[in-house]
């Protein structure tokens, strides 16, 4: 694997969007990619990637950046040529939203749920965001991986709402 | 008196509650039934059902979330009823000390024996229960 | 064979208790017509608590999300912290990684056959292959120290040597496994229970398994030939010759057949290790308060249950800034409700078993009969029961 074949990928992807809808790309490694582009070309993005070979949603991880909420897809081409490509967004702090892609992918709304589970990031017109890993009975509001959420809090919150 | 003729003068039953965690202490305790150890020859006999119960056996960290239905076996349990917290989990908190959603087995029930270890091994594990049943007259 | 009292005590036996439940299944009359899913029973808040740990507390921590594949974590959790310190491993702590790792495949894949054994009403089975499985967990030991959470692999290397003694010792009980293994293989072709239970049951097509991003021996059962040992090559599986196990069936018996090949193939796997092996240092020592430069890496296993990945983002201190891990069942969470879709009630148990979730608490699965309405709760014992019985009654 050369870089030249990561390298036409990005290209390919640019292409397909929009130079300017690509903020910044680097390759770290083979079998390696990051793309972060705009929000409001997810949709774009993920479709060209899926239909060139990257149609397996390995995970979707959220990451609080202080000033908005980085949510990075990682998508996999599979097989032997095997590369993961991690596709980032950014999103904002109060009110997150993205459209879900689960539309182009089915696999990927579990990982949308956890996401939104756990940041807050609602995911539009997803077709079932009930909670999957937090527990029944969580507090209102407290999303536990947001930096503004220490863990001493969430442990005192969630001591408060259980009467103990 | 030789163990295995105490372990026939009386069967205590003996129930299991996993409370979360990485199930390695379950899974050892699985293993202690199976042939090689072999926990049914001291006359501990695993049941299902509190309602008949002499001793609850607590694996795991305890998430809040399970912490009252672990509450609510105990209550199910006739008197005399003894607890034992098995893995430092149980015990502790173990590695998962300090993450928001772990209590602790002592924060919801008295506890009789502590078997720690990580998980501790099926012969650990049926010492630890052994031995607390001997101290207990069975 | 005959119906027993025994029960694996992996929880509590209290329908009547206002509890979460792990799986919600909408049923109209014997037939599932969907599924869906909850996990909040066994939160515990790792990746924030990672955030406020040291790289290597780090370790020990996400060796115990699981205590089934808790290598699995372990390698993809110093592979993900080394490439962001840019650092290499010696040759030979890679081998060492290989090895402890096929063995937990080994371990991992004979506990999960003791269990479908338990869960289609074979008892017997279940003893006899947990009995085996001691093999393999005597051999964990004797390499790392404890038969769970080996903590093989640390950053920088790993913590102990295989010495000369010990490559006999593990060649040994690989040949005992091996035969063991072969003869379940027998058994499980030729046994009808398991047939009856297993065959077109819980299928997924490819299709489906593809869309729903599927991983591991569940994808690979139906057909999809991925595994990131051969996909995305990591420590020396790219010089190891190795085949990826498929099958064509899409059901129940085909992620049988398939985990019990790969139990085959690890043990050659492990055999060809300890053969070349190369000496040297097991590695390169770093300070428990190590710093990691700004980096963010992606890291694959393939873990017993499939694909894994931690993904890490470091910005220069000595605790990861954040720390994601995706375990390989949550993969095949959609997997598994599409798959109970239009089988029966008696099917449930054994297409849940056949994804391999980890053994967890809460094992509530709540029922609603869309015509009725009529709701109920059962524990897992009482499903597993019922599947049994309903099976005799209806083949």
């Amino acid at each position: 694997m050369e870089r030249e074949d990561h390298v036409k990928i990005v290209e390919a992807l640019k292409l397909d969007i929009g130079d300017e809808n690509v903020i910044n790309w680097k390759i770290p490694r083979a079998r390696r990619i990051f793309v972060t582009v705009k929000a409001d070309k997810l949709i774009d993005a993920v479709k060209h990637l899926a239909e060139n070979g990257f149609g397996h949603v390995t995970t979707i991880s959220g990451v609080d950046v202080g000033d908005g909420i980085e949510v990075v897809y990682h998508l996999t081409r599979r097989g032997r040529e095997s590369i993961t490509l991690s596709l980032k967004v950014k999103t904002d702090m109060k009110n997150s939203s993205l459209p879900t892609i689960s539309g182009i992918i089915p696999g990927a709304s579990i990982y949308e749920r956890e996401v939104h589970d756990l940041l807050g990031v609602n995911f539009k017109e997803h077709p079932n965001l009930a909670p999957l890993v937090i527990p029944d009975n969580w507090p209102e509001g407290i999303r536990p991986l947001l930096k503004k959420w220490k863990v001493e809090e969430i442990r005192k919150r969630l001591a408060e709402n259980e009467g103990d | 008196m030789g163990i295995v003729n105490w372990a026939r003068t009386r069967s205590p039953w003996v129930i299991h509650f996993s409370t979360g965690g990485c199930n390695g202490c379950d899974i050892e305790l699985v293993a202690a039934l199976t042939p090689r150890f072999d926990i049914e020859r001291f006359g501990a006999l695993l049941k299902g059902s509190p309602r008949h119960a002499d001793v609850l056996l607590v694996t795991g960290a305890v998430t809040r979330q399970v912490r009252d239905r672990l509450i609510r076996i105990y209550e199910q349990m006739p008197e005399p009823k003894f607890v034992v917290a098995i893995g430092s989990c149980a015990i502790s908190g173990g590695v998962f000390q300090g993450c928001y959603n772990v209590t602790g087995v002592d924060n919801a029930l008295p506890v009789d024996a502590y078997i720690p270890g990580c998980p501790p091994k099926p012969e650990a594990i049926i010492d630890g229960i052994v031995k607390l049943l001997k101290k207990l007259g069975y | 064979m005959k119906e027993t009292e025994f029960i694996i005590p992996v929880g509590p036996q209290h329908p009547a208790l206002k509890e979460p439940e792990k799986f919600l299944i909408k049923v109209d009359g014997e037939y599932v017509v969907d599924a869906d899913v909850r996990m909040g029973y066994n939160h515990r808040g790792i990746e924030k608590a990672m955030e406020s740990r040291t790289y290597l507390q780090g370790l020990y921590l996400v060796e115990r999300i699981c205590g089934i594949c808790s290598c699995a974590h372990t390698t993809c959790y110093t592979q993900c912290i080394e490439e962001a310190m840019g650092l290499e491993i010696p040759e030979r702590a890679k081998y060492i990684r290989v090895i402890t790792a096929e063995l937990e495949r080994i371990h991992s894949h004979l506990l999960w056959l003791g269990i479908a054994a338990h869960e289609v009403g074979f008892d017997t089975l279940f003893f006899y292959i947990w009995r085996d499985r001691e093999v393999v967990m005597d051999l964990l030991e004797l390499i790392s120290g404890n038969r769970v959470h080996y903590a093989m692999p640390t950053i920088g290397g790993v913590r102990r040597d295989i010495p000369p003694e010990k490559v006999n010792e593990i060649k040994k009980g690989c040949n005992v496994l091996e035969k063991r293994t072969k003869y379940y293989k027998e058994l499980i072709l030729n046994e009808k229970t398991i047939h009856n239970r297993g065959d077109g049951v819980g299928v997924l097509t490819p299709k489906e398994a593809v869309a729903l991003c599927t991983v591991g021996p569940v994808a690979r059962a139906s057909g999809i030939n991925t595994d990131v040992r051969a996909d995305d090559p990591y420590l020396v599986y790219d010089e190891i010759p190795f085949n990826v196990i498929t099958y064509d069936g899409c059901d129940v018996t085909s992620r049988i057949l398939v985990r019990v090949d790969e139990v085959l193939e690890s043990i050659n796997i492990v055999r060809y290790c300890l053969d070349h092996m190369p000496d040297g240092p097991i590695r390169k020592v770093v300070s428990p308060l190590m710093r990691v430069p700004e980096a963010e890496v992606v890291s694959l296993v393939e873990a017993p249950r499939g694909e894994l990945i931690h993904y890490t983002r470091s910005n220069g201190g000595m605790k990861p800034y954040r720390h994601k891990v995706r375990a390989p069942t949550l993969g095949n969470i959609l997997a598994v409700c599409e798959m109970l879709k239009g089988g029966y009630i008696a099917d449930v148990p054994i297409v849940i078993a056949g994804i391999d979730p980890c053994l967890c608490c809460a094992d509530r699965i709540a029922f609603v009969d869309v015509n009725t309405d009529k709701r109920w709760v059962w524990t897992d014992e009482q499903l597993r029961r019922y599947g049994v019985k309903w099976y005799q009654q209806n083949s």
